[in-house]
């Protein structure tokens, strides 16, 4: 089981780093599977069968130049993580709730670690975890 | 399969930042594996069954501020990878190659995207 659900790198152009990711991946079998622009900010989503790599710009990595999606296996282990994290000295960069505008089931939790890197907590499914 | 194979993060403190990460990631089934502490950096491996993220220090085991290595499916790949990241304005930090130091049949190449984020491609399966 993988433990990361997705990455995100903030770049500081946009276009050239597409064109970059677009051909070095693509040599991988890895293709730019979602593109769109959002309150101004631009996203760039490369994968094999989904997207698992993200580019944007400043304001979609949401508070850090470096933003890591962890895989969590339940709304109780998202809300877990988030409650361990910010004991462990993280500071809040959004409770845990659903996020629907990833996806109607999206539940998810955020905190910035001591550098600032932005780090999540992601469980995709019905409440009560995946059998 | 998944697009990447490991990514691995550079800490200011890295012993803050490892605790942070063992306790923040232990909900999750996530735990240390294995660690590198010497001469050329401290870097601790995490995951479920085997490392997949790597949290280290600012030494030369990071190689810059992210660390992103892409799976490939064959040492062509990783060959075509390195020719297309080139070509396409990055910049060389290590050509392809076996690494035996990571294993016997570690084969990758390191570049530098626009941003400098330490980027790489590596097979693992032998030839």
């Amino acid at each position: 089981m993988t433990i990361i659900d997705h990455v995100g790198l903030k770049v500081s152009d946009f276009t050239l780093s597409r064109d970059f990711y677009t051909a070095a991946l693509g040599a991988l079998g890895i293709k730019l599977l979602a593109e769109f622009e959002h309150d101004g900010v631009k996203s760039a989503g490369y994968g094999v069968d989904r997207p698992t790599f993200w580019l944007g710009t400043g304001k979609t990595m949401r508070g850090g130049d470096t933003h890591v999606a962890f895989v969590a296996s339940s709304r109780a282990a998202v809300e877990a993580f988030y409650t361990v994290a910010l004991a462990a000295g993280g500071r809040d960069n959004g409770p845990p709730g659903l996020r629907p505008h990833y996806s109607p089931d999206y539940y998810a939790a955020f905190v910035l670690d001591p550098d600032g890197n932005n780090i999540e907590a992601a469980y995709v499914g019905p409440e009560g975890g995946r059998p | 399969m998944s697009a990447l194979d490991h990514v691995a993060i550079s800490t200011a403190d890295y012993l803050t930042s490892l605790a942070f990460y063992e306790k923040a990631l232990a909900p999750l089934g996530i735990k240390t594996h294995m660690k590198f502490e010497g001469e050329e950096g401290n870097v601790a491996g995490l995951g479920s069954e085997q490392p997949f993220l790597w949290i280290g220090d600012g030494g030369k085991l990071i190689g810059g501020r992210v660390h992103l290595a892409f799976s490939a499916p064959n040492r062509a790949a990783v060959d075509a990878f390195y020719a297309a990241a080139i070509a396409a304005g990055g910049k060389d930090n290590g050509p392809p190659g076996l690494r035996p130091h990571y294993h016997a049949t570690y084969y990758a190449a390191f570049v530098f995207d626009p941003d400098g984020h330490n980027i790489e491609a590596v097979c693992h399966a032998p030839e």
